[in-house]
C-alpha cells in the first residue's frame, strides 16, 4: 500500500475544511433565543467554541477522506463507498471527541444524539462529496471533449490535404489515353510528328510532377504546365487549337494554387473548342491589381450553353480555393463576347 | 436529460424530498430529547410537513429561476439567488401558513409544542432559514453540477462521434487517393524509355506502347469501378 499526499492537495483540503467548518458554525448565530439570555460577547464566545467543535469534526472527517484518497484506489463504486465510510467514521470519531469534552446532561441518551449527528454529517458530507466529484468529472469531460474536437479539426485538415493530394496526383485519363493512342498511331504514319508529340507529353509530365508533390506552386510553373498541355493537344488538333499567353514575366514567381490554371485550360479545350469543327482561340492572361492576382482563361468556343460536363471540376476548384484562401479568393465564369467562356481566378498575393 | 425542459413539478418534488431528509435528521436528533411517550409519529409527521413545505418552496424557486434562463444552465450566482430567495422568503411564508392555517385545522402539533419550554416562532424561522440555506444550497449545487455533468458527457459523446466520423472519412479519402494514383514517376520513366526505344527498335516500342495503353486502361477502369474517381 503506497501512501502519498501532495502538499498542494493537503493545503487545499485544509482550506476547504476550515471554510466548511466556518459556514456550518454560523448555525450557532441563528439561534435567536441566545441573544435574549446572553450578552453579545457571550454569544460570540459561544460561537467560537462551537466553531472549534465543528472544526474538530470536519478536520477528522477530512483526514479520513485524505487517507482514502492517498490509497489511490481504482475509480468506481468501491472508492465512493470508501469515501462515504470515511465520512461516517470521521464524524463518529469527531462527535465522540466533542462529547467527551462537553458531556450531555445525564438524562439525554448519548448514543441516540451521536447517531443523529452522524446521520446529519453523512447527508452534508455526501452532498459535498457529490458536488466535488461532479465538478471534477465535468472538468475532465470538458477537457476530453475539447481534446476530441482538436483531433477532429486535425483530421479534417488531413482529409482536405489527402483530397487535394489525390486531385493533384491524377493526370486526366482522357488526355492520357488520347495522347498515347495518338503517339502510337503517329509513329506508324508520321514518326517525326509522333516523336514531337511524345517529347511534348514528356515535357508536360516533367512540368506536372513538381505540382503533384507540392502544396503551392508559382504562376510560372502553372503556366508552363498549361503551355505543355496545349502544345501536346496542338499536335492532335492542329489549327483547330490556337493559344496566346499574356503573362508579364515579373508575375511568374507569384504563388498560385496548384493545378488551378490546368483545370481551366482543360475545360476550355474539352468543353469550349473540342465540340466546334473550326476550333478556336484560347487566351491566358494574368494581371496584378494591387494585392490581388487575377488570371483569366478565355476561349472562343461553344460557350456556356453548350458546355457539357457536370461542373464537378469547377466545384472542386472552388472548394480548393476556399480551403486555401477562404473568402479572399474567387472564381467567376462568364460569357466571352462575342462567343465562348471567360473564367477568372482572383487570389490574394501573399507577402512571403 | 439534455434538451428536456426543466419540469417545475420535478424541482418541487425534489425540494420536498430534501425537506423530508432534513425532517428525518431533525427527528432523529430531537426525538430522544423531547418526545413524550407515543408521540413519535405525530412529531415526525409535523416535521415532514414543515420541512417538506419549506423544501418545496426552495425547489420552486430554483425551478422558476431555471425557467427564466432556459436553455442555458443556471450559473452559480443565479443558483445562489434562487436558494436565497427560496430560503429567506419561503421559510417565513411556509411557517406562517403552517401556524395560521394547518395548525388549527388539523390539530397538527409542532416541534415547539413538544418542547418543555416555550419557543419563539421567530427563532424557529431563523433556525430553519439557516438549515435551508446550508442543506438547500448544497443540494441545489449538487443538482446543478449533476446537470452540467450530464450535459458535458453528452457533449463529449457527440465530439467523440464527430471525431470517429472524421477518422473514417480520412481513411476513405486516403484510400481513394491511393487508388486514383497513376504513378506519374512510372509513367514519366516509361515514356522516356519508349522515346529512346522508338529511335532504335520501333517495332518493340510499338508493342510496348500497346501494352502500356492496355495496362493503363485496366488500372483506370478499376479506379472508376471503385467509385473513387474524383471528376
Amino acid at each position: 500500500m503506497q501512501l502519498s499526499v501532495r502538499p498542494g492537495s493537503l493545503l487545499r483540503g485544509g482550506g476547504i475544511a476550515v471554510a466548511a467548518a466556518f459556514a456550518l458554525s454560523t448555525q450557532f448565530l441563528f439561534q435567536l433565543e441566545l441573544y435574549e439570555t446572553w450578552p453579545l460577547a457571550g454569544v460570540l464566545r459561544g460561537w467560537l467554541d462551537y466553531f472549534a467543535e465543528v472544526l474538530t469534526v470536519v478536520g477528522i472527517v477530512f483526514a479520513g477522506m485524505g487517507f482514502v484518497a492517498s490509497l489511490h484506489l481504482a475509480p468506481g463504486a468501491r472508492r465512493h463507498a470508501m469515501f462515504v465510510a470515511a465520512i461516517a467514521a470521521g464524524a463518529l470519531a469527531g462527535e465522540a471527541a466533542v462529547l467527551a469534552q462537553a458531556p450531555l446532561p445525564p438524562d439525554v441518551p448519548a448514543a441516540g444524539v451521536l447517531l443523529a449527528k452522524v446521520a446529519r454529517w453523512l447527508v452534508l458530507g455526501g452532498l459535498g462529496y457529490a458536488v466535488f466529484n461532479l465538478v471534477r468529472r465535468s472538468a475532465t469531460a470538458a477537457s476530453q471533449a475539447h481534446e476530441s474536437e482538436l483531433q477532429r479539426i486535425q483530421l479534417e485538415r488531413q482529409t482536405a490535404e489527402a483530397h487535394l493530394q489525390s486531385l493533384r496526383a491524377q493526370i486526366e485519363p482522357h488526355f492520357l489515353f488520347n495522347t498515347l493512342a495518338n503517339v502510337h498511331r503517329l509513329y506508324r504514319t508520321d514518326p517525326e510528328l509522333g516523336r514531337t508529340m511524345l517529347v511534348d507529353f514528356i515535357g508536360y509530365l516533367r512540368a506536372a510532377l513538381p505540382q503533384m508533390r507540392s502544396d503551392e506552386t508559382t504562376l510560372g510553373q502553372e503556366l508552363e504546365l498549361a503551355r505543355c498541355y496545349l502544345k501536346v493537344l496542338q499536335v492532335r488538333m492542329g489549327d483547330r487549337l490556337r493559344f496566346q499567353l499574356d503573362v508579364p514575366g515579373d508575375l511568374a514567381s507569384l504563388r498560385f494554387p496548384p493545378l488551378a490554371l490546368s483545370t481551366l485550360t482543360e475545360n476550355a479545350v474539352k468543353h469550349g473548342l473540342n465540340p466546334l469543327p473550326e476550333g478556336g482561340l484560347i487566351e491566358i492572361a494574368a494581371r496584378l491589381e494591387g494585392r490581388r492576382l487575377t488570371v483569366r482563361v478565355a476561349d472562343t468556343g461553344a460557350g456556356i450553353r453548350q458546355a457539357g460536363g457536370s461542373g464537378v471540376g469547377l466545384a472542386n476548384l472552388r472548394a480548393r480555393l476556399a480551403a486555401l484562401y477562404g473568402q479572399a479568393a474567387s472564381l467567376s465564369i462568364e460569357a466571352n463576347l462575342p462567343r465562348g467562356i471567360r473564367a477568372t481566378i482572383t487570389v490574394p498575393v501573399r507577402s512571403e | 436529460m439534455n434538451g428536456a425542459r426543466p419540469e417545475l413539478l420535478l424541482s418541487i418534488g425534489g425540494g420536498w424530498l430534501l425537506g423530508g431528509v432534513i425532517a428525518l435528521l431533525e427527528f432523529a436528533y430531537y426525538y430522544p430529547l423531547v418526545a413524550p411517550d407515543g408521540a413519535g409519529a405525530g412529531l415526525l409527521l409535523s416535521l415532514v410537513i414543515v420541512w417538506g413545505g419549506e423544501g418545496m418552496i426552495l425547489g420552486l424557486a430554483v425551478g422558476l429561476f431555471e425557467r427564466t434562463v432556459w436553455p442555458r444552465l443556471l450559473s452559480v450566482g443565479q443558483l445562489l439567488c434562487a436558494v436565497l430567495v427560496g430560503s429567506l422568503a419561503g421559510v417565513p411564508a411556509w411557517q406562517a401558513f403552517v401556524e395560521g392555517v394547518l395548525r388549527d385545522r388539523f390539530g397538527l402539533r409542532r416541534l415547539r409544542d413538544y418542547m418543555g419550554q416555550p419557543v419563539d416562532l421567530a427563532s424557529i424561522v431563523f433556525y430553519n432559514i439557516w438549515l435551508m440555506l446550508i442543506f438547500g444550497g448544497l443540494a441545489a449545487a449538487a443538482y446543478l453540477f449533476w446537470q452540467r455533468h450530464v450535459r458535458m458527457l453528452a457533449q463529449l459523446r457527440s465530439a467523440e462521434l464527430a471525431r470517429e466520423e472524421s477518422q473514417r472519412r480520412l481513411a476513405q479519402t486516403q484510400l481513394a487517393a491511393l487508388r486514383a494514383r497513376v504513378d506519374p514517376d512510372f509513367l514519366f520513366r516509361a515514356l522516356q524509355c519508349l522515346e529512346r526505344l522508338y529511335e532504335s527498335h520501333a517495332a518493340d516500342a510499338d508493342r510496348l506502347m500497346e501494352e502500356l495503353i492496355a495496362f493503363l486502361r485496366t488500372a483506370l477502369a478499376e479506379e472508376r469501378a471503385s467509385g473513387s474517381a474524383l471528376y
